[in-house]
């Protein structure tokens, strides 16, 4: 009987390798198609919303499949009882195996104790082992073709394929993408070399000097962290360039004229050659100089070096250097009682004083090449792949883009400095021509480089010194933008590409006039 | 219980030869032949429900003299007594002149009993037959009398005369094991039946086994093993009669008023047991199940008002029930 009962488990276990198989290549088959389906919704779904590496991404569902099948398979139970049952199922066999199997254990027992009658369940296992033997797995479990789902699947796979083939809208979206991410790396690049001459110069004071460290190292790493959002970059190093503008001193340039016009008097006054530069060590070599020639002045010359450095001190109160005015009071005083002891004391602080003022104007410089860097920057951003998406977007529907750039050039003239907004800007740029830039950029962006490749001190806008646009009145301004105020143009500039990008999402525009808006607002980028 | 003194292969035999003698003598309804062989070698009692001249009778007779018992037939009317079918004390005189009380037995002593038209009777007779089936035994005057081995009692029921009758109670139609109906015969059966009634040699049964014989039978039919997903199988189609059951197809829940007792789930295993046997298998299939489960069950549901209005029959919602429920899948 245990013999019999061994054989029928040998049978069993036969029996659920092939059963196994079977089910694993039916479950591919009859499946199939659901991964042709997920193929061809990635792929609908890269037409809809940019897909990088679509192709790979469409090729991960079929990829999967087998590995989902086999896992499927190796993790399915197949206990002998549910494969005698199984095989008494498909192959209509009585439910002989099963109660066989079922039989085999304690219930033999039980059953048999009150029957009476264990011939009865010798010959019920003989009758299932007989039964199993006459079955061959290879035939009663076959591995055919399920030519219904197979033919759904290939008619998926073939609209997968079309659809790969066929020209997507998202390509240029892609391309542009990929193109304003390497701008981005680009100008990463550019602040992290800008940040490391930053980090050589020891003329700037430590804190501004760590500070400004911090800001180009967070914008760089926004940068190189950006995936390719146009908008996003420049809206991360806007935030950064606002930062640093704040702390742009408008009286710098002042500050500085105030400075070489002083070390050049200090200069002549002490009789000494002035270096090159006109730095701190000099002048302060020049105040030690004029100390010691105190003792051999006569009291007319003393007197008149003293009005001199009080005029110095009262220069440099004028442009805002307190300390430094102080001390070149301070001086003066020391100058006209004639204690040389006294003179010496306060010429040395004095010449402390200018250099504070040396590293303070150094900080300025250094700020002022970083906004300069930020805003080379977004520009380069703001500009990378406009070409491609003009092309594009010219392509797409010529007669829409009739007169529309005319209404941006509108707009913009509100927003410009009035020496930029001579009329030219609102000209509509007749038909199509979206893409043209040359001479509206320059005009928009003159105060920008003026700052930028001079050096000078920043005065947007009108020359009241500030640093600031005067918005000009009008009746038809947008609602919330201030009139008769002085508001920055990057920040106009901002609320007008907020209110622009609202209206994308939140109204019907077609997707063409989509790209040619956010193509405008990019060139008018500050 | 003793071990059976038949193997299978002489079960099968022997249920075979009974058939093919029966066979012999009523044309086609092989059908009604099977389920009453079944419910013979079951130990059960069989309820026939049919028109008048289809052969119950000729085939409680003719299975009498294939298994060579003892057969009697009660003609149920109004006026029958109970002591007419159990029998009663006669006093009688011995040669003594002394006079005494002597049993006479009635027409349920006999091995096939045939009760016809058991619905005309009045309950309390009804009830003295029942008893005699279920319990194996009629008690008269104190004494009980245990009657012989095997007892089969085949009831009928003409489904078209109503008028007077006395339907059975649910409580006494639950001790039929099977109840079957007998079709009508088909044209090429009549012709059969015309030429075999209507010539001048009337076939006959010839005895194939005897009452000890069949006993063995009914003892080793009930050794057949039946796994415990199979009996399980039975439990829920029994459960499924019940409209309250949650397994329950829409058209119990619509139309059954109450579903079948365990007896009924009994009966099917039980008939499934001999099925096999009959079918050369040594276990009980789904198959067997779902092939006894009309017979066992169809006289075991109690329809509501709206399944006797819409004419849902007991046949169509045991259907429905095997339709619905199915073998576990494995």
């Amino acid at each position: 009987m245990d013999q019999a009962v061994d054989e029928l488990h040998a049978h069993l276990a036969l029996f659920g390798r092939r059963l196994r198989l079977r089910d694993g290549w039916l479950l591919a088959q009859g499946w199939l198609w659901v991964a042709c389906l997920g193929a061809v919704l990635i792929q609908l779904a890269g037409r809809v919303w940019p897909v990088e590496r679509l192709w790979l991404w469409t090729l991960v569902p079929p990829a999967a499949w087998p590995l989902i099948v086999i896992g499927i398979s190796r993790l399915r139970s197949f206990p002998s009882m549910r494969v005698a049952r199984r095989v008494d199922a498909e192959l209509g066999l009585k439910e002989r195996l099963a109660t066989a199997l079922a039989l085999e254990g304690g219930e033999v027992g039980r059953l048999g104790a009150w029957m009476g009658q264990p011939s009865l369940l010798a010959l019920q296992r003989q009758d299932a082992l007989a039964v199993a033997q006459a079955v061959d797995p290879a035939r009663a479990f076959g591995l055919h073709w399920l030519r219904r789902p197979l033919l759904l699947a290939l008619a998926l796979a073939a609209a997968t394929a079309s659809l790969a083939l066929l020209p997507s809208p998202m390509d240029a979206v892609l391309a542009e993408r990929a193109v304003v991410s390497q701008a981005a790396e680009e100008q990463a690049e550019q602040i992290e070399a800008l940040r490391e001459e930053i980090e050589k110069a020891q003329e700037l004071t430590p804190e501004a000097r760590e500070e400004l460290l911090r800001q180009l190292a967070e914008a760089a790493q926004q940068l190189r962290a950006n995936p390719g959002d146009r908008e996003e970059a420049l809206a991360d190093l806007s935030k950064v360039e606002e930062a640093l503008r704040r702390r742009l001193d408008p009286n710098a340039p002042a500050r500085q004229a105030a400075m070489r016009a002083l070390a050049a008097q200090l200069h002549a006054l002490a009789k000494a050659e002035a270096n090159e530069q006109g730095d701190a060590s000099g002048t302060a070599e020049a105040l030690g100089k004029l100390a010691q020639l105190l003792a051999e002045m006569s009291d007319a010359e003393r007197a008149a070096l003293a009005r001199s450095l009080a005029r110095m001190a009262a220069q440099a109160a004028q442009v805002g250097d307190g300390d430094l005015a102080q001390a070149l009071a301070s001086l003066a005083q020391a100058a006209q009682s004639g204690e040389g002891e006294t003179m010496a004391q306060a010429a040395q602080a004095a010449a402390e004083a200018i250099r504070q003022v040396e590293g303070e104007l150094a900080d300025q410089v250094a700020l002022g090449r970083a906004v300069s860097q930020l805003s080379a920057g977004r520009q380069a951003i703001a500009r990378a792949g406009q070409g491609q998406v003009m092309a594009q977007v010219q392509g797409q529907g010529q007669s829409q883009n009739q007169g529309l750039p005319g209404g941006g050039g509108g707009t913009r003239a509100d927003t410009l400095p009035p020496f930029a907004g001579t009329g030219k800007a609102s000209r509509p740029q007749g038909e199509g021509q979206a893409g043209a830039t040359g001479e509206l950029d320059q005009r928009v962006y003159v105060p920008w480089d003026r700052q930028a490749g001079a050096g000078e001190l920043l005065i947007s806008g009108q020359d009241t010194g500030q640093g600031e646009i005067e918005a000009r009145e009008r009746e038809d301004l947008l609602p919330g933008a201030p009139s008769q105020a002085l508001v920055p143009y990057h920040q106009v500039y901002y609320e007008y590409l907020g209110a622009a990008n609202q209206t994308l999402e939140r109204s019907y525009v077609p997707s063409g006039l989509k790209d040619y808006v956010r193509a405008y607002f990019s060139q008018l980028e500050p | 219980m003793n071990e059976p003194s038949i193997t299978a292969e002489k079960f099968r035999d022997t249920a075979a030869a009974i058939e093919e003698q029966v066979g012999q003598v009523i044309v086609g309804q092989r059908e009604l032949v099977r389920h009453t062989l079944v419910t013979l070698l079951a130990g059960g009692n069989a309820l026939l429900e049919g028109v008048p001249g289809l052969g119950k009778t000729l085939l409680v007779r003719t299975l009498a003299q294939a298994v060579d018992c003892v057969f009697s037939r009660i003609q149920f009317t109004p006026d029958l007594m109970p002591a007419d079918i159990v029998g009663t004390n006669l006093i009688v005189e011995d040669e003594n002149g002394r006079r005494q009380f002597q049993f006479e037995s009635g027409p349920i002593f006999a091995n096939l009993v045939l009760a016809d038209e058991i619905n005309r009777a009045t309950p309390k007779t009804q009830s003295a037959l029942l008893e005699a089936m279920q319990e194996r035994s009629v008690t008269v005057a104190k004494t009980t009398r245990r009657l012989s081995e095997p007892f089969f009692v085949l009831a009928t029921q003409n489904p078209l005369e109503m008028e007077g009758t006395y339907p059975l109670p649910e409580a006494q139609l639950d001790r039929f094991f099977f109840k079957v109906d007998v079709p009508f015969p088909s044209e090429e059966e009549l012709v059969e039946i015309a030429n075999r009634t209507t010539g001048v040699a009337i076939p006959q049964a010839e005895p194939v086994a005897d009452g000890p014989t069949v006993v063995a039978m009914q003892t080793l039919a009930r050794g057949v093993p039946a796994a415990g997903h199979v009996t399980a199988y039975a439990a829920r189609l029994l459960q499924a009669t019940h409209p309250r059951d949650q397994g329950a197809p829409e058209v119990v829940r619509r139309t059954v008023r109450y579903g079948a007792s365990p007896r009924g789930m009994q009966a099917m295993i039980l008939a499934g047991k001999i099925l096999a046997l009959l079918d050369g298998r040594y276990n009980v299939a789904f198959d067997d199940l779902r092939q006894a489960a009309l017979p066992a069950l169809r006289h075991r549901l109690i329809l509501n008002f709206e399944a006797q209005a819409e004419g849902v029959t007991a046949e169509e919602v045991i259907a429905g029930v095997l339709g619905e429920v199915l073998p576990d899948e494995p």
